[in-house]
């Protein structure tokens, strides 16, 4: 798997005298088995981006290539491409219909036009992948927690199968508990079952532990683009474009600001204890 | 002094009923709950999802009232409907999305909305407007379509329209779950400002721990119980019991925590970076 975004610009209402730029001349390797934050303010262009990328929305102009192949072509099939690119949205239990939570998990693949057992056996899949048991399979969805719910929403993605999944905002709203279950929840499906995630948020906190490459956009350009170590050395651009940083990343500039010695660029609060305790024992 | 908010026992049941209106389910979401808020206080309330704290933040302006136990609002039983009016005027509620509450095609008619509808004075209505779009830092957008301004701007609409009415309290009920770190930034700010320089009694509800290091009290709230009351300082060094009700201390505490584990002599009450870091800088110099 390859995404491979060239020269891709997007332009909102063209033609009607009022047009947004919201994504200018972006171009963008997604590599098979990463686990990607994408962080952005508001209005940066980052749920642009992501709407293109399951073939949603069309580029202004530019070429997208999932595998090598232009997904613009006109004889690509966008229908496959939708089911490779599972996209979670914001508020994905706003989603929720079925009557089940079986039922709903198997409308997607259901559309896929597969057979009825081989759809089953994917919905059943998903929901074990996301941590909801038998027992809550024939209940209605709106009876679940928020953290559940959500789960759920997911699973309905997952049993389509994707080689790539893309979430918009996944843990807003939800309480401390419920976005570490989430969040550990996509870490487990990275490197258990080798989907390639892309995790688009505002909060530095939340994606800081868990993904391996942050992208930054700001103004409809991807500014910054590295490993979060790397990435939250920008301190001042990330505070300019209203990001900013985890705290602990903050805590260890300060106190390398006045003069401490402090190695690595630790994320955690435990690793920035350590480092801490390590120039303290100096 | 009498206090501005007063809840005792209070008791809150939604009942399921069936077609033939018989009660099937009752989910039990206020617990005997017992607060009260003095006037002028800021007041976080802290709780998980499905904790009751939106039930709560409800009662306060009567939009709900308690199946058991009475609530008072400035003195007044919001059981009794004759209140309604007076208590929804003297307790303004600002919610989560500030799509759902916003209603005028100009940001100056919303924030005259509220004043309008409880018979103000056409010129004084316009005199509020003014100041309090002042207040939250929105006057120059008051000819703009609210669809144009960002999340946290439409709060700060949301909130500058509650302060028109002339409340003595405003509750606000996640109001930056919806937001990216300058939207949130921007309605905290406004909030304290509100308290400090307006005198108005806040209760903030959230479960972002970084919100409530402002708060004179907090309360945490756990299967529609209180289960913690106190000052940030003293909620945040009971983590452990935090961690029980779904909910976390902020990362430099959590740091601050990990240090004390290691042997290293900090208080274990750390709110902020540079309480920490200068905790740290002064005791490298003792070595």
């Amino acid at each position: 798997m390859s995404i491979k975004l060239q020269d891709v610009n997007y332009i909102y209402g063209i033609g009607t005298g009022q047009e947004i730029h919201a994504l200018k001349n972006i171009n963008l390797e997604i590599n098979n088995g990463e686990f990607i934050g994408l962080a952005g303010h508001t209005g940066s262009g980052k749920s642009t981006l992501v709407q293109l990328l399951n073939g949603l929305m069309r580029a202004s102009s530019g070429v997208i290539y999932y595998n090598g192949q232009n997904i613009y072509d006109k004889l690509y099939n966008m229908h496959s491409l939708r089911s490779k690119v599972g996209l979670v949205f914001q508020y994905p239990e706003h989603q929720l219909f079925e009557t089940t939570v079986i039922n709903d998990v198997q409308f997607g693949p259901k559309n896929l036009g597969l057979p009825q057992l081989e759809m089953e056996l994917r919905s059943f899949q998903a929901l074990k992948m996301v941590g909801i048991g038998d027992e809550l399979l024939d209940v209605s969805p709106f009876t679940l927690s928020g953290g559940q719910k959500r789960r759920v929403a997911i699973a309905g993605i997952l049993a389509m199968q994707p080689e790539v999944l893309v979430l918009d905002e996944p843990v807003a709203g939800l309480d401390p508990a419920g976005r570490d279950e989430i969040l550990g929840l996509l870490k487990k499906l990275h490197s258990e079952n080798n989907i390639t995630i892309i995790l688009v948020s505002h909060s530095m906190d939340d994606i800081a532990k868990y993904v391996n490459r942050m992208l930054v956009m700001n103004k409809g350009e991807i500014v910054l683009d590295g490993n979060p170590a790397k990435v939250f050395q920008f301190e001042k651009e990330l505070e300019r474009i209203g990001l900013g940083i985890p705290q602990a990343v903050k805590v260890c500039h300060q106190l390398r600001e006045a003069g401490a010695y402090i190695t690595g660029e630790p994320i955690t609060a435990e690793d920035c204890a350590e480092a801490i305790y390590q120039w303290l024992k100096v | 002094m009498r206090p501005f908010i007063k809840a005792e026992n209070v008791v809150h049941e939604y009942s399921r009923r069936d077609e033939e209106g018989n009660v099937t389910d009752i989910n039990r979401a206020l617990d005997g709950v017992d607060i009260e808020v003095t006037a002028g206080d800021f007041v976080a309330v802290l709780g998980a999802n499905g904790s009751g704290k939106s039930t709560f933040a409800k009662h306060l302006n009567a939009l709900l009232v308690p199946t058991e136990g009475t609530l008072y609002v400035d003195g007044k039983d919001t059981s009794d409907h004759n209140n309604d009016l007076k208590i929804r005027q003297t307790a303004g509620m600002v919610f989560q999305n500030p799509d759902n509450q916003i209603i005028s095609n100009i940001v100056e008619e919303d924030v005259g909305f509220g004043p309008e509808n409880i018979g103000v004075p056409t010129e004084e209505i316009w005199r509020r407007v003014e100041e309090s779009l002042k207040n939250v830092e929105m006057y120059e957008y008051r000819k703009q379509s609210p669809n144009h301004l960002s999340g946290g701007q439409k709060q700060r609409v949301a909130i500058a329209g509650i302060m028109a009415m002339k409340p003595n309290c405003i509750i606000l009920d996640e109001p930056t779950a919806m937001l990216d770190p300058e939207g949130r930034k921007s309605v905290i700010k406004t909030v304290r400002e509100l308290n400090k320089k307006e005198n108005i009694t806040i209760i903030l509800i959230t479960h972002y721990m970084e919100e409530v290091t402002a708060a004179d009290y907090v309360y945490v709230m756990g299967s529609g119980q209180i289960k913690m009351r106190g000052t940030p300082r003293q909620i945040f060094a009971r983590s452990e019991e935090l961690t029980k009700y779904k909910l976390t201390i902020p990362e430099v505490t959590k740091i601050a925590l990990e240090l004390i584990k290691k042997g290293i002599q900090i208080p274990k009450d750390i709110l902020y970076v540079e309480e920490l870091t200068n905790a740290l800088l002064k005791l490298k110099m003792h070595q």
